[in-house]
């Protein structure tokens, strides 16, 4: 038989064992919130770049960036404009091909391509392409082409080349497009308003100087 | 027992959320830097009700270049005007079309004698040049004083569509008004003040019908 009276430490199991659930309760709540806290910041930091995500296409349009969506294609993009004949795109040709920049300044007419005055062969990857036009002071022109600013075609004209009669087209890229590398991809064609006797300006039927720059495969 | 369960199913809730978030982090930053990259280009523009204006300035770093990033309505047929100092102008109609964001700009050059502007709203454009070699160098050294009213220039901006926005306005301070007009033009004694360096403005031709009618 058990004394009532002795110190027997296991005779209170009770009182032992209160701190032990309170201890225990303190650190579940601790560990709960640190658990919501963290996912929140994770749902909440996921939702911030989704909500980026979605707008950044817009974005790139508005700044006139190359969105390539499919590989396989020619894809070409102009930089905005800053200043009269400001002529400078963004062009991507596709792995699988070797490419030829093809540039012309006489006998173009509406649609067709020309026998170009110069042709450089390109390799598939990213490029920045500039066309340089200048009306030097004896009226005369110089016209270059850059590819990642180094002059890969230049050509000098006099002055009656281009008589200041106005002119039609220009950039056939403007935002972002995708072509397939199948047809040559034009990116600019412009023609020279030609004058009557009368001294009447009007855009011609036929063939007429201008500038005609495309892009196409080369045959293997 | 039941309670170092809850115990372990919290840590390992913890360790998972942590790994999760780090990895989100990381995909926003990456997010992130893309995304400023293209805001500090062409501004962040927040469309807030799509039947009006909405306009943000672009940053360009150069005094004499603005630019804005503008939405218009849809069927909306916008006539632009733009007014030069030398007492040309040039304008423009487009025909009615559907929403659009375009960007447009006002940009000086100096070169030699010429004071040469272009200006550029959507698809049309413009350049106006005139020589005067005196007034050049007197708009060069003073580009700091002169009073530039500039569209939104204080983040997005939005406009009813039966307003006429005036993009850009740079007037010629009084101070500097007789000086102007001694290197604009040294034998004119006139005391009118001189017209400011550039006016452009856009809106509906109804807006720009109204706002003349206001005028008289």
């Amino acid at each position: 038989m058990s004394d009532p009276f002795s110190n027997n430490e296991e005779a209170v199991p009770a009182k032992s064992s209160s701190p032990k659930l309170l201890q225990f309760s303190v650190l579940t709540i601790m560990l709960l919130t640190a658990a919501v806290g963290v996912w929140v910041a994770q749902i909440q930091t996921a939702e911030q770049t989704e909500l980026m995500r979605l707008e950044i296409p817009n974005l790139q349009k508005a700044a006139r960036e190359l969105i390539i969506v499919d590989p396989n294609q020619y894809t070409a993009v102009q930089h905005h404009m800053t200043w009269n004949d400001d002529f400078r795109w963004r062009i991507y040709l596709p792995e699988g091909h070797r490419y030829q920049l093809a540039f012309a300044t006489e006998k173009i007419d509406s649609n067709n391509l020309v026998e170009p005055f110069d042709t450089q062969v390109v390799e598939p990857g990213e490029y920045e392409l500039e066309l340089q036009y200048k009306r030097e002071k004896d009226d005369s022109f110089r016209i270059a082409v850059l590819l990642d600013e180094k002059v890969i075609f230049e050509q000098l004209h006099p002055a009656g080349w281009n008589d200041n009669s106005g002119s039609s087209g220009a950039s056939n890229i403007s935002d972002s497009v995708q072509r397939d590398v199948d047809a040559p991809l034009e990116i600019m064609r412009t023609r020279f308003h030609t004058r009557d006797e009368k001294g009447n300006s009007s855009s011609a039927q036929g063939p007429v100087n201008g500038i005609l720059i495309w892009l196409d495969t080369v045959d293997e | 027992m039941f309670q170092r369960i809850i115990t372990a199913i919290l840590l390992l809730a913890i360790i998972v959320g942590a790994i999760q978030l780090f990895q989100a982090k990381a995909a926003h930053s990456e997010v992130k830097q893309e995304f400023d990259r293209l805001v500090a280009k062409v501004g962040r523009l927040e469309i807030t009700d799509p039947k009006k204006f909405h306009v943000i300035p672009i940053e360009t770093g150069d005094p004499f270049h603005f630019a804005w990033r503008i939405h218009t309505p849809e069927g909306l047929s916008i006539h632009r005007r733009t007014e030069f100092f030398h007492g040309g102008y040039s304008s423009g109609t487009s025909s009615v079309r559907p929403a659009s964001e375009a960007i447009h700009r006002a940009r000086f050059r100096f070169d030699g004698d010429q004071i040469m502007v272009f200006v550029k709203s959507g698809s049309g454009s413009s350049t106006k040049g005139y020589g005067n070699k005196t007034f050049s160098k007197f708009l060069q050294e003073h580009v700091e004083e002169l009073i530039v009213h500039s569209l939104a220039d204080d983040g997005t901006m939005v406009f009813d569509t039966d307003q006429v926005l005036t993009t850009l306005k740079i007037e010629i301070p009084e101070h500097l008004q007789a000086e102007a007009r001694l290197a604009w033009k040294k034998r004119d004694k006139s005391k009118t003040p001189l017209p400011p360096l550039i006016l452009t403005q856009m809106g509906t031709k109804e807006a720009f019908a109204a706002a003349e009618e206001k005028k008289k």
